[in-house]
């Protein structure tokens, strides 16, 4: 079993990598770290916050594992809950325009990884996701350990109170 | 600058009105997409106006939105009575929290320079809140 560690500004905690689920995913994860960045609050998909992959950190999956859709009538496995790691891809133009308050690499083209921390809006009114596999892709990869430490929460919370943060991801 | 939807939403205008010149710290909308809000003081807090509760907003529109004692069971969000105002700066954008979609009252809407204010509130994502002044004209 692989764990990796999201290193917030100093606050931690750990993740347990879902290779059950999508092994090719974690592998090619896996084999990326560390990747590190600026983490970016969530404005949709409530206290979520990302690390944008771009340059060298670019990371291109095919679409791997369960998703919220497959999942919707299993009440103890539903991604987007707390604690859900994710991995995000989605094609220019499933968002109108772009993203201004992204920096000028991700405005319309995008991959990230999602992490939630705290609760997730009910149902993800996220126009940037909503479900089209042929020009996005969502991957479950990993689940943060619980008990989430509470200075990793209050830290992530702070994106929004505080502005974007250094978050290096890494092999443990 | 805004104007106030007396016709519309006489009241909430009204006690928004008597409550100028306010300042406050804004936050970016962590729900609702391409929106900005804060908090009023627990002494301002007032209910809602029979009027039109909308769920759909457009960029621009000033909403009141009013939560009723106990309406969360406590941590993380509290179970005191709180209101906020909140202004949509651009699309894409519907009110929500922790409950789902929420009915606001639009009390007025921008109109002129919501270009300029958008970018300043963009700017909030990544350098977190600040403060907002609003006044009489």
């Amino acid at each position: 079993m692989r764990r990796i560690e999201f290193d917030l500004d100093s606050a931690k905690a750990t993740a347990v990598l879902l290779e059950d689920l999508a092994p090719k995913a974690c592998e090619t994860i896996w084999n990326k770290l560390p990747l590190s960045g600026m983490a970016i609050h969530a404005k949709w998909a409530a206290r979520e916050f990302m690390l944008h992959l771009g340059g060298k950190n670019r990371i291109i999956l095919e679409p791997e594992g369960p998703t919220k859709e497959s999942v919707a009538d299993t009440l103890d496995s539903v991604p987007f809950g707390v604690g859900s790691v994710y991995y995000f891809y989605r094609q220019a133009g499933v968002l109108r325009g772009v993203q201004r308050d992204y920096s000028p690499e991700f405005q319309r083209e995008l991959c990230e990884f999602a992490i939630f921390y705290g609760h997730s809006a009910p149902s993800m009114q996220d126009p940037g996701r909503q479900p089209d596999p042929t020009k996005s892709v969502d991957i479950w990869f990993a689940t943060l350990e619980e008990p989430i430490p509470k200075n990793f929460i209050a830290k992530a919370d702070a994106l929004n109170y505080e502005g974007l943060k250094p978050l290096v991801v890494r092999r443990m | 600058m805004a104007e106030l939807a007396e016709d519309d939403a006489p009241k909430t205008s009204h006690n928004v009105w008597n409550m100028l010149p306010l300042k406050a710290p804004a936050l970016h909308d962590i729900w609702s997409g391409q929106v900005v809000f804060f908090f009023l003081e627990p002494t301002r807090v007032f209910e809602y106006e029979n009027v039109s509760r909308v769920l759909d907003v457009c960029p621009g529109d000033l909403y009141y939105y009013y939560r009723a004692p106990h309406f969360f069971r406590g941590a993380p969000y509290g179970k005191a009575e709180a209101s906020e105002i909140g202004l949509v700066y651009d699309r894409d954008s519907q009110p929500w929290g922790p409950r789902g979609a929420k009915g606001v009252n639009i009390f007025g809407q921008v109109v002129e320079n919501l270009d300029g204010f958008a970018r300043v509130c963009e700017r909030m994502i990544h350098q977190g809140s600040k403060t907002i002044a609003i006044e009489k004209i």
